[in-house]
Parts: structure tokens; C-alpha cells; sequence
């Protein structure tokens, strides 16, 4: 094992510990967000640890190079959560400036009770 | 055409403020010189003393039927204006409302147009055009002609709307015909979403020409061009 595989199975565990610690702590995101990250962090550990899944993986689909079918897989679904939290955003403007109108005319309104 | 004293008490003012406590009082002053007391100011989160000088402003001149309302945060124009909308609209004497600038740019002597229209043809929204007759485009900087036919020409294609000019402000529309306007883009590009609003509830309208006076401290506020292709972008993406 090389150096750069010791050094990517620290940074997945390292990872990995930091999800699972976010998960248990007050800062935590929604369970199905948690799974999926543990997942790819997982992913990635399981490839250094066995780098064999790699040729397995090649001779089962077919392709001449896993590594850089995983590249590709990776900036796809990066863009895809980019524009998920894009979304995500967007909403929230929304309810965010519906909130302010609310509480901009409620209290004129209780203004004008008073 | 004169505006009766009746029909003033049936015309609400919606006009957002940010950051215009030096600008907003002389406006609020030609109002109430022109007998128009229906005012909703929205302090759209200002960081001065917008907020403050108004209020007192109303105190002093015991002007009860001024409303100020106040955003906690800054939203930005569309919102503000939504949130004026919602106000008035809600006024059971209210029978127009008009889009008002706070910083000076809009003139209330083209108001009479804008009612006479409304009066007398069936017609749910009047819009203020600077491209109308040779008089009003003159005000209008070079620069900002350029930008705006720009404007006026991608929208046309998009929102399939037949306008002069379709950045403008000042606009008069009908308590009916602004409860169906939903405005969800906050900020400047607002003035693209009332026009597909318009489109989508197949609202009658019409424009009628208006001064816009450019100030110096005007044209600092204004737009920037780095704003027009934010608009543009957000137009293109929205249809």
C-alpha cells in the first residue's frame, strides 16, 4: 500500500467520524443527507483499503478504467447537489421574505388596535 | 384632468424606502402638498434613519392615514411592494394603488393620466412609459436608453408583452387587478414578473407617458448594468 492510499483511508475515516459526530451533535442535517455522505465517505475508504474492488469492478462493467469513471460519477453528482442546495436556497427566500412581510403587517396591525 | 377630493381618499400610495432618509420626506411632502394622505411607506430594512424620520414626520403633521411599514431585514423592491400591496389592498376605501419611487424620480402631475385611463376605459393596470413621446424620452440618459430598449426588447420576446418600456416604475393599477399580482422575485426583476403576471391573468393595460426626473443621487442608486444581467438571467430561468 502507498502512501497516497494510508493517506485517503485517514481522510475517509476522518470523514467519516466528522458525519457520524455532526449526526450525535445539535448540528445535525436531515438523516437521509447523513446516509448518503457515510455512504460515499465509505465508498472511498473500502477502494483504498481493497484496491482489487477497482479491477473487479472494470471486468464486470466492462470499462477500461474505474478511477476514472468514479471522476466523472463524482462531478455529476457534485453539480447535482449543488443545484439541489441552489434550490434549497431559493425556497428558503421565499419563506424568508414572506415571513418579513407577515411580521411587517402584523405589527401595524396590532398598531392600529392599540 | 383634476382629481376630485373624493377620488384622492380612494388612491393609496405604495411606496418602498431603503436607505432614503434624506430623500423620501420631500416626496412624502409633494403628497400631502397634492392632498394625497392614503401613503403606505415600506422601510425596506434600511440601515438609516429612514424608518425614524418618517414617523416622526407623521407625528408632527398628525397624518393618520400615513402607514409605514417595516421589513426587519432587506428583501428588496419587489417585496416591499408586495408587501405595500398587500396593505392597501386590504383598505376596504382603496380603489387604486400606485407604485411610487421614494427617491424623487417620479412626478405627481402625470398622476391625472394614469387616473384618467383607469376612469374612463376598462382598464386594470397603467404603466408609465419614458419611450412614449419625444418629450419624456429627452430626460432619459443615453446610456440608460441603450440598456433600457435592450430591456424592452428581450422582454417582449419573453413575457410576449407589447410595451414601450418596461422598466418603469410608476404604475397605477386597480384593487382587483393587484390582488392577483404575485410578486416572488424580491428584488429589482420585479418589474418583469408584474408584466408575466399581467400576461397570466390576461389583465387589461396601458401605458401613458411620464417624466422621470434623473438626479444625480438618482443615478447613483439606480441600476447598475451588472444588475440588468442578473434581471436577465433571472427572467430567462423563471420562463
Amino acid at each position: 500500500m502507498d502512501f497516497i492510499s494510508y493517506f485517503f483511508i485517514v481522510l475517509s475515516l476522518f470523514a467519516i467520524g466528522y458525519v457520524w459526530y455532526s449526526s450525535k451533535s445539535k448540528r445535525r442535517i436531515s438523516i437521509l443527507v447523513e446516509v448518503f455522505f457515510l455512504a460515499i465517505y465509505g465508498i472511498v475508504l473500502l477502494i483504498f483499503i481493497f484496491p482489487g474492488l477497482l479491477k473487479f469492478f472494470e471486468v464486470f462493467f466492462g470499462i477500461s478504467s474505474a478511477i476514472n469513471f468514479f471522476m466523472y460519477l463524482a462531478i455529476f453528482v457534485l453539480f447535482l447537489i449543488v443545484y439541489n442546495l441552489y434550490q434549497k436556497i431559493e425556497e428558503q427566500r421565499v419563506e424568508i421574505t414572506k415571513l418579513v412581510r407577515e411580521i411587517s403587517l402584523m405589527r401595524v396591525d396590532n398598531g392600529n388596535k392599540k | 384632468m383634476k382629481i376630485s377630493d373624493e377620488l384622492k381618499n380612494q388612491i393609496f400610495f405604495v411606496i418602498p424606502a431603503y436607505n432614503e432618509g434624506n430623500m423620501i420626506l420631500n416626496v412624502l411632502k409633494k403628497l400631502d402638498k397634492e392632498g394625497f394622505k392614503n401613503l403606505v411607506i415600506v422601510d425596506d430594512g434600511s440601515s438609516d434613519n429612514t424608518f425614524n424620520s418618517v414617523e416622526k414626520y407623521k407625528l408632527k403633521n398628525s397624518l393618520d392615514d400615513l402607514v409605514l411599514l417595516k421589513h426587519i431585514i432587506n428583501r428588496g423592491q419587489g417585496a416591499a411592494l408586495l408587501t405595500g400591496m398587500e396593505y392597501a389592498r386590504n383598505i376596504k376605501k382603496c380603489k387604486y394603488i400606485v407604485h411610487f419611487d421614494s427617491d424623487g424620480q417620479h412626478r405627481i402631475s402625470d398622476l391625472p393620466k394614469f387616473i384618467k385611463v383607469l376612469e374612463n376605459e376598462m382598464v386594470d393596470i397603467v404603466m408609465g412609459s419614458r419611450f412614449l413621446n419625444s418629450e419624456t424620452r429627452k430626460l432619459v440618459p443615453k446610456k440608460k436608453q441603450i440598456l433600457l430598449k435592450l430591456g424592452i426588447l428581450i422582454t417582449r420576446f419573453l413575457s410576449r408583452i407589447k410595451l414601450t418600456d418596461t422598466h418603469n416604475g410608476y404604475r397605477v393599477l386597480t384593487k382587483d387587478a393587484a390582488g392577483k399580482i404575485d410578486i416572488t422575485l424580491d428584488g429589482f426583476e420585479h418589474a418583469s414578473e408584474i408584466l408575466d403576471e399581467v400576461i397570466k391573468n390576461k389583465l387589461k393595460y396601458k401605458e401613458v407617458p411620464v417624466f422621470i426626473d434623473y438626479t444625480d443621487y438618482s443615478k447613483a442608486k439606480g441600476q447598475k448594468i451588472s444588475n440588468s444581467v442578473k434581471i436577465f438571467l433571472k427572467m430567462v430561468f423563471k420562463n
